[in-house]
Formats: C-alpha cells, structure tokens, sequence
C-alpha cells in the first residue's frame, strides 16, 4: 500500500473532527474520497500534509510513518497536494507559479526545463501564457496550472482538494481525462469531491459521514447502485 | 537647493536600503524587524575597529558584511523562529528587545561615541557645475540604486518567487512543498547584509553612534510602509522621498521639526492610500 | 457544538459582530459568574491591602506602588485597545502626555485637580477618536506607524509649545493635596482610588456585550480585513475610550512626577507601555497590573547599572517572551485559553469553509 491511514482522529483545538477515519491507497490507484460539506474532508486533507496533527491512529506513506514530518518534507517524500482553492499564487506569474512545484525537490536545470515541456505538452494552453499574471488566468485555467505545478515535484501520490471546485462540467470532464492520462504515467490520486462526477475515472471511492468513512466501494458499483442515494438521504 | 536634494538622496539612500532589509524579512518571514538597524550598527562597529586597527578597507567592508548576515541568520535561528505560530506581538517585542539589549551592548563594549568607517575615497570632493558632491555621496547613491536592483533582480529569481509566495500564502506555500524556514534564515541573512551595507555607507559618510540607530530604524520602518510592506520600489522610492523631505525640512524649517514633519507626510501618504503609495501596481514593482 | 462544522457551515460570513457574539456568550456566560465571586472577593482583600500601604511602606516603596498603579491605569487603556479591540495603536505615550501637561496646565489657570481629571480625559479622548477615525481604515502595521507618526507629532508640539508648556525644558505641576494627608500618602489615595474605578468600570464593561463585539470586531478583522460600519463605530470606541483612560493615567502621572518634560514621553515610555500589555497578557482584565509591576520593578531594579540597564532589560524581556509567548498571565490562563482557542478555530474553519463552498 502506498498510503495507509488506520483509525485516524484529529481536530482543531479540542474539537474533534475526525472521529476514526480508515482508508489505504495502493500504488497506480485513483481513490476518491466521497462526502457532504462538513463532513471532515478538508480536515482529512489537512492531515495528510501535516497542517493538522494526528492525535490517534496512524497515517503511512509508502511503509513509513508521517507523524512528525513537515509539509514541505512529506511534499519531498512525493506526497503533494493540490490545495484546497487551487492555491495559486496571484501574484507570481504563471511561470513562476509553475516553478514553485520544484520547489520540494533537487532537479538540475536541465531535468527541471525537461519536464516543464513535458507538462506543458499535457497543457498546452499554459505554454503561451507563462510570462503573464497567473491572476489573468480563468478558472479552468488555474485550476490546470496546479495541476500542471504539482506535477512538476514528480508526486508518487497526489492529493487533489476538489477538482471540480467552482468549474463548469465540460472542463471539470477535460480534466479528470488529463488525471486518468497521468495515472498511466504513475501517479497517484487521492481526490477529496463533493460531486459524484468524480467516480467516472476513479477505481474506488471512500464515502465519508460526521468525520468517518462509511462505505468503501468500486467506483462503477457505486455509480450503478442506489446506495449513493441513500448514503447521501441517510 | 539642489544641494539639499543632494543630501536628501544620500541619507534616503540608507532609509530606503534599511526599508528594504525590513521589507524582505517582512515578505519571506513575516517578521517585523526593530532590531535591523542595530544589527548594521554591530556588523559596522565590527568593521571600524578592524579599520582603526590597521586592516585595510576592503577585508574590513567584506567581514562587517558577513558578521551583518551571520548575526541576522543566527538570531532567526536561536530566537525567532519558534515564535512564529504566537503572531506578531511577541515577535515585535522580542525583536524590540533585542535592539535595546544588541544597543546597550555596543554602548557597553565600544562606547557611545560617534564612529565613522574611513573608506580611501573619504573627505574628496567632486565640483559638478557649481554643486559640492563628496565621493562618499557618490558611492552612497549608486550603492543604494545598485542595492535596489539586485533585490528587486533576486526576487524575480526562483528562489524569490518562492518568497514571494511564502509572502502572499504561507501555508499553501508549505504544502505544495515550498520551504519556509530555509527561506525564512535567507532572507534573514539578506537582511542582515542589506542593514549592514546601509550602516556601513552612512559610517563612511559621516557618523554613527548607538543613538543614530533609533532614528535610522524609524525612517527605515515609514520607508517600508510607504511601499506597503510589500513593494521593493515603493519602499525604496519612499526612502528616498522621505530622506529629500526631511532634508529640505531641516534647511528651510528647523532640525527639531523633521523627524515630525517627516512623519506626517507618511500619515497623509497613508491616509490617501491605505496600503503604501504604490499599491496595485505590486505585480510589477516586486 | 459536537459538530460545529456541520452547525455553522450554513452561515456565510457576517458582517454584524452580534451574529459572532452568540456562540461566544454561550461558552464564556457560566463560567464567568462562577469564578466571579471568589475574584471579586480577592480583589475586596487586595484592595484593602493596598489601602494600608502608606501607612507600612517607606517613601521609596510608596512611590513605586504609586508609579505602578498609574502605569496599570495606563496599561488598562493600552490593552482596551491592543489586546481587546487588536489595534496597534502608538500614539498611547502621547495621549497619556496630554493627561499629564493637560491637567498641570489646567491647575495654573486655577481649575482644581480633581476636576482636570474628567477634562484631560475628554479631551485626550477626543483626540483619540479624531487620530483613529482617520487610522481605523488602516490595519496591522499601518496603523501603527501612522498611529506612532501622529503620537510623535504630539510630542514634538509639547516640545515648540513653549509659551505654554514650558518647551523642552518641562513644567512644574502643582501638587493636590487632600486635607489633613501629606503629600505623598495623599498622591497616592487618589491614584489608587482612580485606579479602582477605572479597573472596576473597564472590568464591568468588558465582561458585557462591549468586550465581546470588541474581539468579535478583532478576530473578523483578522478573517476578512474588510470591516462593516457598526464594527468601525466600535474600533473609534476602543480608541476614544483608550485615550481618555491614558490621560487619566497622565494626569495622576504628572501628580506623582511634580515635573514634566516631553523626553518622558517618548519611545521610552512607548516600549515599556507595550511590555506591561505583553506581559499582562493581551485582553486579559487583571493583566495591566500584573504588566504594569513586572515594568516598574524591573526598571527601579536595574536603575544603577548603567550600560548593563538597558542589556538587563532587553535581555528579561527576550526571555519573558521566548518562555511565555502569552504573556505572563498567560500562566493562568492556559487552561481557559486552550479551550477557547479551540472553539475559534474552529468556528473559523468551519466559516472558511462555508464561504469556500456556499
């Protein structure tokens, strides 16, 4: 298994929000991790890149284990993340912005400007663009460019807070294509959705409750049975 | 009259490479730095004695640089880091105390006398069509601007671009793997060496004391305000404006009046525009 | 509030600190009345004890309670507006000068003492209100330097002033007396007993509705950075009535002083006044006191060291600060703090939250 989280509880302050959360990723899988709003996914997000500290249970990446290990060190591990808001940086360019997904690893210059053009060859929309504002970016757009960005820190596993965020269908469609293209290439995917859309390219999907995982299923048996309905009802 | 915007340029040459040192460790650290200008007064104090006792001027410019950035890096490291997730209060207060306790300790060591820092180029005198321009006013200036450029020059490198980053969201800086302590110690270490190029160039030109830190940390502090805490041009242009208005001040009003007036036009500027004067030109200006 | 990110989720970002408040009276209300007694009892004692001083203490020790005292009346306007409202306000000093040159300057022109008091506090507060309503737009550090600029220039008016307040070389204050007391036991019945009001009324009014629309006002300042006219009203509130309560301060200053000149005002007194908020705990209500005595000792102990003064106090100060980054009080408190602590993170995810996906 490449990520591995048993039992996993945390919160802010005293609060609790995840009341015990269970899931394991293996290698190659794309997994997303289903829920209403409220319900503990950002917190679960959180977690995994280290912003919030487990308070029981365990997390393991790739057989080790998390507990201690900063953002910025879990990102050089290969776990990044696609933040929450796309997260990119309105003031930086788009080039730049692209750079920043270096930032956690050490890459010659040459390897760095190799996979820029490999990653623009899957966005080719961002290469004509790179010296403008990334605020000038539409929202489709930016929402590749942290696609692209996190692709370029070459991640074992990618962590990706709503795709879909705020995009219209068609595009969210184009790039869950390009998430299905780069699994081929390797990667990945954890990917946190409030829509179902998402379970179209994933293998398996966690459904989440009140800060636990409820059901645990093959993507395409759940998109053909009622029990997402009534998970959602219930 | 232009005599005075001379003088003016020179001494807000020092404010605006002081708002600068302040706005970089702003930007990457999110520190509010009162202590900047003691830092420079150390690494400079360092540099006088090695000059009075016979090093030559260069080794000596090159060791208060360096001095400059180490203690600047160390004192992130042993005192400020850990402090960061308590918000700017303490840090503000610990970089205050700080400047007292590095003042008083330059005080306690070499005295308060008035120092300079004699460059080989000290008390020569060029004659442009009637204006009196000392070499040290030369080299002040042009130190200043080519200061500026480098800043702004690094901020558009790579690892600029990631403090800017750290400086518009720290946290999803983090997360996408960016990592802020080690920028956090660099920028510290540039701030360092920026405070101290600052002291130095006002030490070759005339004299600095443990008083003259007080001041030069306050005009650092309005220069980068003038820019927003944000922009490196607006706050090197802030510290030369502010430095021709406190000289044209002192020649046509009174000295006791500058530092006030001085002030107030920084009020107004803020009052007009909350947020330094070039803000929403940011995207360019870093 | 078991599950307080599905509670709030519901509820965008508001803009009326009532709509914050109401989480915040059910957690603080039950606790308050408990724990109120036994301080109220406590503070009875200490008062008393206070009351006997002149007659125990030498005239040394009596002049560093008294100086204490008004340094806490200071700090509690000081922290009304740094820790309870979260503005970072400098021109403190100056208000508090005002106090002190403002009520010496109205006994000269035979107003008696204890009527200067109300006058240099209005008029201080006033001017607080007419210095924040233009700065209250401002946030964080702009503030402050503007607020420090305006400060400055106060100062710097006292100094060129000369005809009336005597220029750089200071003022005599004409010292009140209360009938049958000597002068120095008298000075300090009443700074105490202006003390006791201000701590009694500030105390009062902060455990209310106005201490709590303060820090709502603070922390959505925080979240939003854009602030709604009633949040505004409150954050001149918090500075008019800072500015009024450091002239009081002033004015009780300038008493115990016999002398004043403008080079007491400056950052000397700046630096000090925001250690004594610092160390007392920002927004906490006894804090002043404990902030205020922590300065005052430190500064009458390290009085003869010359050189190593000023080291002492910047290193005592480091240290405070790296071993209690909240603050003394902060030892206290920690219990209490952590709990709420956590109930506003968690409000505010959940309120980030809500306006991410609404």
């Amino acid at each position: 298994m490449l990520l591995e989280i048993e039992d996993a509880r945390t919160g802010y302050g005293r609060l609790e929000v995840l009341h015990g959360v269970s899931l394991n990723v293996a290698e190659g899988e794309i997994i997303t991790v289903l829920g209403p709003n409220g319900t503990g996914k950002t917190t679960l997000m959180r977690l995994l890149s280290g912003v919030v500290p487990l308070w029981s249970g365990r997390v393991r990446f790739d057989g080790s284990d998390l507990l201690k290990a900063t953002p910025e060190k879990r990102a050089s591990l290969g776990l990044c993340q696609l933040p929450e808001g796309r997260g990119i940086f309105q003031t930086l360019t788009v080039g730049e912005n692209l750079h920043l997904g270096t930032a956690s690893r050490r890459a010659s210059a040459a390897r760095v400007r190799a996979d820029r053009d490999r990653v623009l060859g899957v966005f080719p929309e961002l290469a004509g663009r790179l010296t403008a504002s990334a605020s000038s970016l539409s929202g489709g757009q930016q929402q590749m460019l942290a696609l692209a960005r996190a692709m370029m820190g070459r991640p074992r596993l990618l962590l990706i807070d709503e795709l879909s965020f705020g995009l219209a269908p068609r595009i969210v469609h184009d790039l869950f294509e390009v998430v299905r293209e780069l699994r081929d290439d390797g990667v990945t995917f954890l990917i946190v959705e409030q829509q179902a859309s998402a379970l179209r390219v994933s293998d398996r999907t966690y459904v989440m409750r009140n800060g636990r995982n409820e059901l645990d299923r093959a993507s395409a048996d759940l998109l053909a049975s009622d029990e997402l309905v009534a998970s959602y009802l219930r | 009259m232009l005599q005075t915007v001379l003088s003016g340029l020179e001494s807000g040459s020092w404010f605006a490479l002081l708002g600068l040192a302040i706005v970089v460790v702003m930007k990457a650290a999110d520190v509010p730095n009162f202590a900047m200008a003691e830092i420079g007064l150390v690494a400079t104090y360092v540099g006088t004695v090695l000059n009075a006792a016979g090093i030559s001027f260069w080794p000596a410019v090159v060791v208060t640089l360096v001095i400059g950035t180490l203690l600047a890096i160390v004192i992130d490291l042993a005192l400020m880091r850990k402090l960061a997730k308590h918000g700017h209060f303490p840090l503000l207060l610990m970089t205050i105390g700080l400047s007292l306790a590095l003042n008083a300790l330059i005080g306690l060591i070499w005295g308060h006398e008035p120092r300079s820092f004699t460059a080989p180029w000290s008390g020569n005198h060029l004659d442009v069509g009637g204006l009196d321009v000392s070499w040290a006013q030369v080299v002040t200036i042009v130190v200043g601007a080519l200061g500026a450029i480098g800043i702004t020059a690094f901020f558009r490198s790579p690892m600029g671009a990631q403090m800017r980053a750290v400086a518009e969201n720290r946290e999803t800086a983090r997360l996408i793997g960016v990592n802020a302590g080690r920028l956090s110690a660099i920028a510290w270490g540039l701030g360092g060496l920026i405070a101290s190029t600052a002291v130095m160039l006002q030490a070759q030109s005339t004299l600095v004391s443990t008083h003259s830190a007080a001041s030069l940390i306050i005009y650092g502090f309005v220069a980068a305000t003038m820019g927003g805490f944000v922009s490196l041009f607006g706050t090197f242009a802030g510290g030369l404006a502010l430095g021709i208005i406190q000289q044209v001040v002192g020649t046509y009003i009174s000295t006791s009046a500058q530092f006030a007036v001085a002030l107030l036009a920084v009020f107004l500027v803020l009052m007009l525009r909350p947020g330094g004067f070039t803000k929403g030109m940011r995207l360019r200006d870093v | 509030m078991s599950e307080p990110g599905r509670a709030t989720a519901t509820t965008t970002h508001t803009e009326d600190p009532t709509m914050v408040t109401a989480g915040a009276e059910a957690v603080t209300e039950p606790s308050a009345h408990a724990v109120g007694r036994t301080k109220g009892l406590v503070a009875v004692v200490a008062l008393l004890l206070l009351f006997a001083a002149p007659f125990v203490l030498n005239s040394y020790l009596l002049f560093v309670l008294n100086l204490t005292l008004v340094y806490a009346v200071a700090t509690l306007g000081f922290n009304l507006l740094v820790g309870w409202s979260g503005q970072i306000g400098l021109a403190h000093a100056a208000l508090f000068a005002i106090g002190a040159y403002g009520s010496a300057i109205a006994m000269e022109q035979g107003v008696p003492f204890l009527v200067t008091i109300p006058l240099v506090g209005l008029a201080a507060g006033g001017l607080a209100v007419l210095i924040g309503f233009p700065a209250i737009r401002l946030t964080g550090f702009f503030l402050a330097i503007a607020t420090l600029a305006l400060g400055m220039a106060i100062v710097e008016l006292l100094k060129g002033a000369r005809a009336v307040t005597g220029g750089g070389g200071g003022l005599n204050v004409e010292v009140f007396t209360l009938p049958g007391i000597n002068g120095s036991a008298s000075t300090y019945f009443v700074t105490l007993a202006v003390a006791a009001v201000a701590f009694f009324l500030v105390r009062r009014s902060l455990i209310g509705r106005f201490g709590r629309t303060l820090q709502a006002v603070r922390h959505l300042g925080q979240l939003s950075g854009s602030l709604g006219v009633s949040a505004l009203r409150y954050r001149l509130i918090a500075f008019g009535l800072s500015g009024f309560i450091a002239a009081v301060a002033g004015s009780l200053y300038g008493q115990l002083q016999t002398f004043v000149f403008p080079a007491m005002f400056e950052m000397n007194l700046l630096v000090p006044m925001l250690v004594m908020v610092f160390v007392g705990g920002a927004g906490s209500h006894w804090g002043p006191l404990i902030g205020a005595a922590f300065a005052v000792v430190l500064i009458e102990l390290f009085q003869d060291l010359g050189d190593l003064q000023a080291i002492a106090y910047g290193v005592v100060l480091m240290v405070a600060i790296a071993v209690l980054p909240g603050g003394l009080v902060s030892l206290f408190a920690t219990f209490r703090d952590s709990r709420l602590v956590g109930r506003l993170l968690a409000r505010r995810t959940a309120s980030e939250r809500s306006e991410v996906r609404a």
